[in-house]
């Protein structure tokens, strides 16, 4: 191994110092170090956009009344932090913290005190912003936006409102208030993950469910799998993919969660664009952006409030529907679909399809969701979120020229 | 070489969060590459024809990375100035060779021969690169997860690289 190597190695750590560093400048003065660097980072590149996660599907819920009773909820969640506190007990499982928000904090319980100093990648040192890599152990507090990691696998987006502690005598969390979206793994023995909430304790069964809570209600939507709830007042309600719950201190009610799909169709610049379809009760309001070539695209999508418990998962699921209309043959094309949300760190989306081109022109190809691969970063979309997507197709015919025409973007439902 | 600054993105993503990898943590360097490609659609009619692209999304790039670090409260990682200089001075000096000839930085075209041979890896070899590239581990966190030392994990990576640079540069060569 070269000293470039290790001091490359080193640099991406942020373990070099700056005498190291400028040794490393050095180096590269050399243009066959600097081919060497360049190949290095390449490859780096190219393994992390090479690693698609394995296809989670993840939703969120953003029930309206968690932000109608904010007031009553820090009133409330008070008490409950303390009562939940008081009955905690220390110790279990250490998890990690993949992502977090600027604003997010870890409230260190007995592991960790705020204010103490406490060893490198073992907590996040007071007063400053939380990273990837910081942990989170029983006794914590974890206020804000961020990602959490299991040993296990099994991943827990916490939205900006949510607050939620692990439990200390088996896995899973206290949710306080606010909501989380919860991918877990299976496991195969031990007991079931499990949120523990104000109104009843919500039990993994199979995998993907989300969680919302504040002090007046509780809401659970099922993805995947199978997720028990059970409530203090009624019998164990078993729910499987599609349903949910909405449960107060009395009583539980099941629902059905409602369908979200959007449409969108677009022509490319040059050619007239146009629509919006609405269906389970989004409007899309789309921003073009004529990009000044013929094969690119961007609109934003705002969803309004709405009622009900429903959701997008844009990276969970998106089925494109493509209108061919080629003014020449093709062998294949690539379907790229990057969106961003302006005021959501931890949302980031990078899907891509290779797709055959259909024989003839002025034909429908629909691509759907788990033809998208090279996902990084993904996350999920919120009601309310002003959400900018960025999709284009890279159509390689002989001259690997780059065409586009009608498309539709449908995230699918839940 | 690519014309326009999207072209130069979509072209060099791997070299481009590589290159952000040097300058910031994983989380901000996937950020900062993503971040850029939006910036990209906004900006890119503001790209004088005849320029330099890859400078371009390079700049856009690193100040996106320096923003989010600074957001962040953790712009102490940042890393010397002439050493980013001297990065982007190798990426710009290196963009111009032929792409996917043997030898030459893996590129997108390639992300599809990279996954076939990472499958042909041991199962611990893929982990291994998983670990370091796509959870961003560090090579004392792999050293303690594997109770190995972060020179020995230095050591695997640099093996596994050649390993894969050279099963590229093969299926390279049998591609049509």
């Amino acid at each position: 191994m070269s000293r470039l190597e290790e001091l490359y190695e080193r640099q991406r750590d942020g373990t070099l110092d700056h005498a190291e560093q400028a040794e490393l400048a050095v180096l590269l003065d050399d243009p066959e170090h600097g081919r060497a660097l360049v190949r290095l980072m390449a490859l780096d590149g190219a393994v992390a956009l090479s690693q698609a996660q394995p296809r989670r599907r993840v939703a969120w819920i953003s029930p309206r009344w968690v932000r109608v009773a904010a007031v009553i909820a820090v009133c409330l969640g008070l008490g409950i932090v303390v009562a939940s506190h008081m009955r905690t007990p220390p110790g279990g499982e250490t998890w990690t913290i993949s992502s977090a928000a600027s604003d997010a904090a870890v409230v260190h319980g007995q592991h960790g005190q705020q204010g103490q100093e406490s060893p490198p990648g073992q907590h996040a040192p007071p007063d400053l912003p939380l990273a990837a890599g910081d942990r989170l152990n029983a006794g914590d507090r974890l206020q804000g936006r961020a990602t959490v990691t299991l040993p296990d696998g099994t991943r827990i987006d916490a939205g900006s409102d949510a607050e939620f502690e692990p439990l200390g005598d088996r896995p899973g969390i206290r949710l306080l208030t606010g909501r989380v979206a919860i991918a877990a793994h299976t496991r195969p023995s031990g007991p079931a993950l499990a949120v523990d909430t104000p109104y009843g304790l919500v039990e993994v069964r199979g995998t993907h469910y989300a969680v919302a809570a504040d002090s007046l209600r509780v809401v659970v939507a099922v993805q995947e799998g199978t997720v028990a709830f059970l409530h203090a007042a009624d019998p164990t309600l078993l729910m499987t993919a599609g349903m949910g719950v909405c449960a107060t201190a009395v009583s539980r009610t099941p629902f059905t969660l409602p369908s979200a799909s959007f449409q969108v169709d677009f022509t490319a610049p040059g050619i007239a664009w146009s629509g919006t379809a609405v269906a389970g009760g989004y409007r899309p309001v789309f921003h073009h952006r004529d990009t000044g070539t013929d094969h690119r695209a961007v609109w934003g999508i705002t969803s309004p409030p709405a009622t009900g418990s429903g959701f997008v998962a844009l990276g969970a699921g998106l089925d494109v529907t493509l209108r061919y209309d080629a003014p020449q043959p093709c062998d294949a094309f690539v379907i790229q679909v990057i969106a961003s949300a302006a005021d959501r760190h931890d949302f980031r989306a990078n899907l891509q399809a290779d797709v055959t081109c259909p024989a003839g022109s002025d034909q429908i190809l629909q691509v759907p969701a788990a033809r998208f691969t090279r996902r990084i970063g993904a996350g999920p979309i919120d009601r309310g979120d002003e959400v900018v997507v960025a999709l284009f197709l890279m159509l390689m015919d002989s001259d690997h020229q780059l065409l586009v025409h009608a498309l539709s973007l449908t995230p699918t439902a839940h | 070489v690519s014309a326009d600054p999207i072209s130069w993105y979509l072209a060099n993503r791997p070299v481009l969060l590589g290159f952000l990898r040097l300058c910031a943590p994983h989380d901000v360097a996937e950020d900062a590459v993503q971040e850029t490609f939006i910036v990209l659609q906004r900006t890119s009619d503001r790209f004088r024809p005849g320029a330099d692209p890859g400078a371009w999304v390079r700049g856009i790039a690193r100040n996106l990375a320096k923003q989010m670090l600074t957001t962040r409260g953790r712009l102490h990682l940042l890393p010397l100035e002439t050493l980013i200089d001297a990065v982007d001075h190798a990426v710009a000096a290196n963009e111009t060779a032929a792409a996917s000839a043997a030898g030459t930085p893996v590129a997108p075209d390639d992300l599809e021969h990279l996954a076939r041979c990472m499958s042909a890896l041991e199962q611990r070899q893929q982990e291994l690169l998983h670990d370091r590239y796509q959870q961003g581990l560090s090579l004392r966190e792999l050293a303690d997860k594997t109770a190995r030392s972060p020179g020995a994990i230095q050591v695997a990576l640099s093996r596994l690289r050649s390993v894969l640079e050279a099963c590229i540069d093969q299926a390279r060569r049998r591609a049509p």
